[in-house]
């Protein structure tokens, strides 16, 4: 028996010791910083490309030998992409917008309203949310094109409205329902009506909702390919995530070129990211969890 | 959902608002605070999603061969969709697309996941998960088009390069061309982009355990594998559930890596059910065909999305 005991404790002081140094900082940071590099050296080494000439891409070196913005200007200029990168921001910004001013009260309203038919609505809202975008391309294409509005940025925006806008209602729904109910009638005890209290009271406290959700809105609206490829054929109204794809049909594709485009696309998300990321934490975690 | 069962507008709305225009339009909206605040969601969504969803199925009933005029076909076009041994061999590479991109997501991004959790610096914390973030966060072409030039199949691709400067081979290899690699390689990118989003939900499922149940175990003499077993996993049931279901989903309909990284080749061996509804559609403009295997794509999904759901609010109750 005690011999047992002794064998036990010593199996498992020798076992917990294999496990305290897998989760000891140095196998750690080791897999943390392998992943890092998995995701980070791909996207330095286009930055590296984009600072070369196109004819430089076939030297076969890593670092640019002399490091020079002519494919930038190739890009923007030249190829008048300058127009992608404002066409990205104008529709991204529109998008956030017109997505943020009809998902808050929606999701308000979902949250504290009961109504007739109030979770099946819900449940079809949660529907369009799961709905393959990619079944509606062709009714799109075709819906956009009778409209007029094949290849204009309405056309590319009512589509983002289209992919954004339930996931948006869902995600405020379930912020408004982390603010306790308690506090709107408290409101309306003093003399508040529904729509003072929502505005008063319960929209200051939902604002890093309402800031992770536009944060979203606008990256998942500047990320998106798809649409903005079924709707758009030209630099009228590509967004700057599209226009990157046109290189490929190029005879030859100017590799430099194509490089410098995919940094000028990927900066602001970049930059995103890097300032806003404990939003984009809270958004995802909503839009993911909760019931 | 909200337990409050009131339709009635708030206290006191009789004269608050006075007679005035802006008054009585000030009175109406109050009263109908539910539909103004509802009401213009609702509308968008039945106009951009409801009626293109309506007419995709309309669609799928019709025969439009390029060149004849459009008619009525009843289930024509699913019955030569489901007599195509070509859409059999897509459905099946999207299944192994799909599934492939969900296991290497799911198990780097837990893996990434317990690893961040185990650091104790805020800072550092951050700067990893922001880090690793990227991969999610940047334009999804522009992935695929980065992934195609490090791929190349030409001495000047960025891994054959790196290959054969260390030596390991003598001439570049055509990863995107082989038969064999190319569809492992886009569902490795597939995993790459969606790793982020993993790792976000299990660090707050960790998150979300609590300390005392890991202070138990450690008095109990278990080792970290026993608590990672008892503790931590069936605490992260759900997550596994909404993880696995998110990102199968998405990958099963998934479409902005592979058709800028191959567009469904070598051949046809990386063309999945949406680059195939696309060239249908898109390309040889047979509308109809298109919408048959789109309304596919939507019915796998949506028993999949019922039975899953189903299953993870069986899971929350106990």
């Amino acid at each position: 028996m005690s011999l047992k005991e002794n064998n036990e404790r010593i199996s498992y002081e020798t076992r917990q010791r294999v496990w305290d140094v897998i989760e000891g900082p140095m196998i750690v940071h080791l897999v943390l910083g392998l992943s890092v590099f998995i995701v980070i050296s791909p996207l330095l080494w286009e930055l590296l490309t984009s600072f070369k000439t196109n004819e430089a891409v076939y030297n076969l070196n890593f670092i640019p030998a002399d490091p020079t913005l002519s494919s930038y200007y190739d890009v923007l200029i030249a190829r008048g992409y300058w127009k992608a990168m404002l066409n990205s921001i104008i529709i991204s910004s529109t998008t956030t917008v017109i997505v943020i001013l009809l998902s808050v009260p929606a999701g308000y309203a979902f949250s504290r309203f009961r109504f007739p038919f109030d979770n099946l609505i819900f449940i079809g809202v949660l529907f369009s949310r799961l709905f393959p975008p990619i079944g509606l391309i062709v009714p799109y294409y075709q819906i956009m094109t009778s409209l007029g509005l094949l290849n204009t940025l309405p056309g590319v925006i009512v589509a983002q409205v289209y992919l954004w806008l339930p996931l948006m209602v869902y995600i405020m729904r379930n912020f408004f329902i982390s603010i306790p109910q308690e506090l709107d009638e408290s409101a309306r005890v003093d003399g508040c009506t529904r729509l003072q209290a929502f505005k008063h009271v319960v929209l200051p406290l939902a604002k890093p909702g309402i800031a992770a959700c536009a944060i979203l809105t606008f990256l998942y609206s500047w990320r998106e390919f798809l649409f903005s490829l079924i709707v758009t054929r030209n630099l009228d109204a590509q967004p700057i995530s599209v226009a990157v794809y046109r290189f490929v049909g190029d005879v030859s594709v100017s590799w430099a070129s194509l490089a410098a485009a995919c940094v000028l696309a990927l900066i602001p998300t970049a930059i995103v990211v890097f300032t806003f990321q404990r939003y984009i934490v809270s958004g995802l975690t909503a839009g993911a969890l909760k019931q | 959902m909200a337990t409050e069962g009131d339709l009635e507008p708030g206290p006191a709305t009789s004269d608050r608002f006075g007679s005035s225009i802006g008054g009585r339009v000030h009175r109406f909206v109050n009263e109908h605070t539910l539909a103004f605040m509802l009401g213009p969601a609702l509308v968008v969504i039945t106009a951009i999603f409801i009626y293109p969803v309506l007419f995709l199925f309309y669609q799928s009933l019709i025969l439009t061969v390029p060149g004849l005029p459009a008619q009525f076909a009843g289930l024509d076009n699913y019955v030569t969709m489901l007599r195509s041994d070509q859409f059999w061999t897509f459905f099946e590479q999207t299944l192994i697309y799909s599934t492939g991109s969900l296991v290497i997501t799911v198990v780097s991004g837990l893996t990434i996941a317990l690893g961040i959790n185990q650091v104790s610096r805020k800072w550092l914390r951050n700067t990893y998960s922001t880090l690793l973030m990227l991969a999610w966060a940047i334009p999804i072409a522009v992935v695929a088009l980065i992934w195609r030039q490090i791929l190349l199949g030409t001495e000047f691709g960025a891994l054959n390069m790196l290959l054969m400067n260390v030596g390991l081979i003598s001439s570049p290899i055509a990863f995107l061309a082989n038969p064999d690699l190319a569809l492992i390689i886009v569902l490795l990118v597939d995993a790459w982009a969606r790793m982020p989003f993993a790792m976000v939900v299990f660090l707050a499922g960790l998150q979300s355990i609590p300390q005392h149940l890991y202070d138990a175990a450690y008095v109990d003499g278990a080792t970290t594998l026993q608590t990672f077993r008892a503790v931590t996993l069936p605490r992260l049931r759900p997550y596994f559930a909404i993880v696995g279901l998110i990102t199968w989903m998405f990958a099963f309909r998934a479409f902005a890596i592979i058709f800028p990284m191959t567009n469904g080749g070598p051949g046809s061996r990386t063309t999945v059910l949406s680059i195939h509804i696309y060239r249908k559609g898109m390309v040889n403009l047979n509308f109809g065909y298109a919408a048959a295997v789109a309304v596919f794509l939507v019915v796998v999904t949506v028993v999949v999305a019922t039975a899953y759901v189903t299953q993870i609010i069986g899971s929350i109750d106990q």
